[in-house]
């Protein structure tokens, strides 16, 4: 299904310039509020910068970061297990932690939360 | 007999695992390699094999190394690297580049394997190997190019083609001659890739390479089916449209969702999703929840599928254009389909899905439209055969495939964005959505998924098909009539000449009401029906 199955991906929520925690907010994210979670460029520059030097591909950046690495890596850097398993119906990968991503004290400042998308489901 | 081609100069690599038929002795005692006579159906009985020489040769090939894949009434199909074919038959095998005509009619070369043992092309003589008791022969497997057409193929049961049904079907057909087309709109859509079928390349569709979401691999290839399929329906309501793919990796739909909006479009579709029913939303849900907020506070209008069944998330999301289905019978006439989603969102209060609809199909599995996709791949391979409503009556390898879902209705839905985007650049989603809405034609029978409530479609909004389904021609009319009147046109005042001293002109700003506005469009449809 065209993936590198040695590669896993993340999504890295930053800390907004707000102050409010899009992982736990209480309100839906919408058009309207987005600004409030939204990171500020520099932030999204120092996490970039650091998550590289940590050995992560930042491939993608929107309002979180997208990482990109091999799971010990994910397993090393955030001080977790985790289980690859294949979806069969999409082929893609399910990355299960067996608990929550420990953020290191490097990026702590600046990294909220990552969490790895599940494979989507098409709807044909 | 056949000659052997020259090979080309290259080169070529033996891969990995070498394919191969193996023809068991024949019950007449001559070779299907060296008979004289034209193998066809009236003399294939004389190929076939005893069944217990066709068993022992089977568990032997499997002793020898070899993966049995396939047992034929006239060849076995075999799978090895090239050192067990080496060993076992005492001969080599090389790897020569030949020419050969790819897709598109391109002549170029392949790799070709070549037993140069023997004098028939691809040909190994099992006579000196432990087999030869039950072996009259091997042939190594040749390159296989798979070629599609422009033209679907013919099928007797009621489906939809592309374009001219699904056009049809949306209302477009009055669209396109108002020239209403998508021209220079900019529509990408997030799924399993594109490729480069016979349908749009003869058609003239507008498409840039494929864009690689995270992860993600082969640009020119869609492995899956799906992105290139669905993607026809985008090109059957707004032809002009200019299409990017991001294909998606099955990693990380944020990430991928995100090149997409780095693309700056007009518009992003999206036929896929998960199914949430209840809150809380996960991290990465909120991420994704984050990044198409994101993208329609830029002014991107994105349309999500609302689910199969699904309670769709982001097909729920208050931002998005929410695809719902609508069935269209051979009369003309509609009815909601109970093969799509229709839910009041538990996550998002008064939100209800879906906004407006598109084409879909029926249960079991919304074999309806006839879409394009890679020749063998899986939807080509998966949908194949069979016999409506459980197959498509396709070849499995043919370039063709019937499908739909609301996976259909989305890129439906952003055909009718883009012709409205076209002749109204400044429209909003919100916009968007309201005309989509306002325009669309009520459905009232049928029901939604009854995995979702099996809500009635009735007079008026309902669950099961929300506004009803999209119209495009009215949808772009009242798009087109809005920047035409909305604009507060500044009118200056002349200066008054009077023995007074001179005052500087003042401009008159009379915005006009929206409710005159809609008073207006009101007009302006019903003059249309």
């Amino acid at each position: 299904m065209g993936q590198e199955t040695s590669i896993i991906s993340a999504e890295a929520i930053l800390k907004s310039k707000s102050g409010r925690s899009l992982a736990r907010a209480d309100v839906p994210i919408t058009a309207e509020n987005i600004e409030e979670f939204t990171p500020e460029a520099k932030t999204i520059a120092e996490a970039t910068r650091r998550l590289q030097e940590l050995g992560f591909t930042v491939e993608q950046s929107g309002v979180t970061l997208t990482l990109l690495g091999k799971p010990a890596q994910f397993e090393e850097v955030f001080r977790v297990k985790l289980t690859l398993k294949k979806d069969e119906s999409t082929g893609g990968i399910i990355v299960s932690p067996d608990g929550e991503l420990v953020i290191p004290d490097s990026l702590r400042d600046i990294v909220e939360k990552v969490a790895f998308p599940e494979p989507p489901e098409f709807f044909p | 007999m056949a000659e052997k081609a020259k090979p080309k100069k290259g080169a070529p690599t033996m891969p990995p695992v070498v394919y191969a038929e193996a023809s068991v002795r024949s019950v007449r005692g001559v070779s299907l390699f060296e008979t004289p006579e034209l193998v066809t159906s009236d003399t294939v009985p004389d190929f076939y094999s005893e069944s217990q020489l066709v068993n022992s040769a089977v568990e032997r090939l499997r002793t020898e190394g070899f993966k049995v894949l396939q047992v034929g009434q006239v060849t076995i199909t075999i799978a090895a690297p090239a050192e067990v074919y080496k060993r076992v038959f005492k001969t080599k095998i090389v790897a020569e580049e030949r020419e050969a005509i790819k897709k598109f009619g391109q002549v170029t070369t392949a790799t070709f394997l070549e037993c140069p043992d023997t004098a028939i092309p691809g040909l190994i003589d099992p006579a000196k190997s432990p087999l030869a008791d039950v072996l009259e022969g091997v042939a190594l497997n040749e390159p296989v190019y798979y070629f599609a057409s422009a033209f679907p193929p013919s099928k007797a049961y009621w489906h939809l083609d592309v374009p001219s049904d699904v056009s049809l079907g949306m209302n477009a057909v009055r669209a396109h001659r108002a020239r209403f087309t998508g021209r220079g709109v900019k529509v990408v859509m997030v799924d399993s890739g594109w490729y480069r079928h016979p349908f749009f390349v003869q058609r003239g569709c507008r498409a840039t390479s494929v864009v690689l979401g995270p992860a993600a691999t082969n640009p020119d290839h869609d492995e899956h089916g799906h992105g290139t399929g669905e993607s026809a329906n985008v090109f059957a309501v707004a032809p002009d449209v200019n299409f990017t793919m991001v294909k998606i990796n099955f990693v990380n739909s944020v990430g991928a969702f995100n090149a997409a909006v780095a693309l700056r479009p007009d518009i992003i579709s999206c036929s896929w999703g998960y199914s949430r029913r209840n809150p809380p939303l996960s991290a990465a849900d909120q991420a994704l929840a984050a990044a198409v907020a994101n993208a329609v506070r830029q002014g991107i209008i994105v349309i999500f599928s609302a689910g199969n069944g699904h309670w769709g998330f982001p097909g729920q999301h208050p931002d998005v254009i929410s695809a719902g289905g609508v069935y269209m019978h051979p009369d003309g006439s509609f009815e909601a389909t109970p093969y799509a989603s229709g839910f009041a969102s538990n996550i998002y209060p008064g939100r209800n899905v879906p906004d407006v609809c598109g084409l879909v199909g029926l249960p079991p599995r919304a074999i309806y439209i006839m879409l394009p996709v890679e020749p063998n791949d899986y939807l080509d391979q998966n949908l194949a055969g069979g016999a409506h409503p459980n197959g498509d009556e396709t070849a499995n390898n043919d370039g063709w495939a019937a499908f739909s879902g609301t996976s259909a209705a989305a890129p439906q839905l952003a055909g009718v964005c883009a012709l409205m985007k076209q002749v109204c650049r400044r429209l909003t989603p919100a916009q968007v959505r309201d005309i989509l809405k306002r325009t669309a034609r009520d459905v009232t029978a049928g029901n939604c998924h009854p995995n979702t409530g099996g809500h009635p479609a009735v007079p008026g909004h309902d669950l099961a098909t929300g506004n009803g389904l999209v119209d495009a021609f009215r949808a772009a009319l009242i798009a087109r009539f809005r920047c035409i009147i909305r604009p507060p046109i500044p009118i200056p005042r002349p200066p008054i000449v009077r023995p007074i001293p001179p005052v500087p002109p003042t401009l008159v700003e009379e915005e006009i009401m929206e409710e005159e506005i809609q008073a207006l469009e009101d007009m302006i449809l019903e003059l249309g029906d």
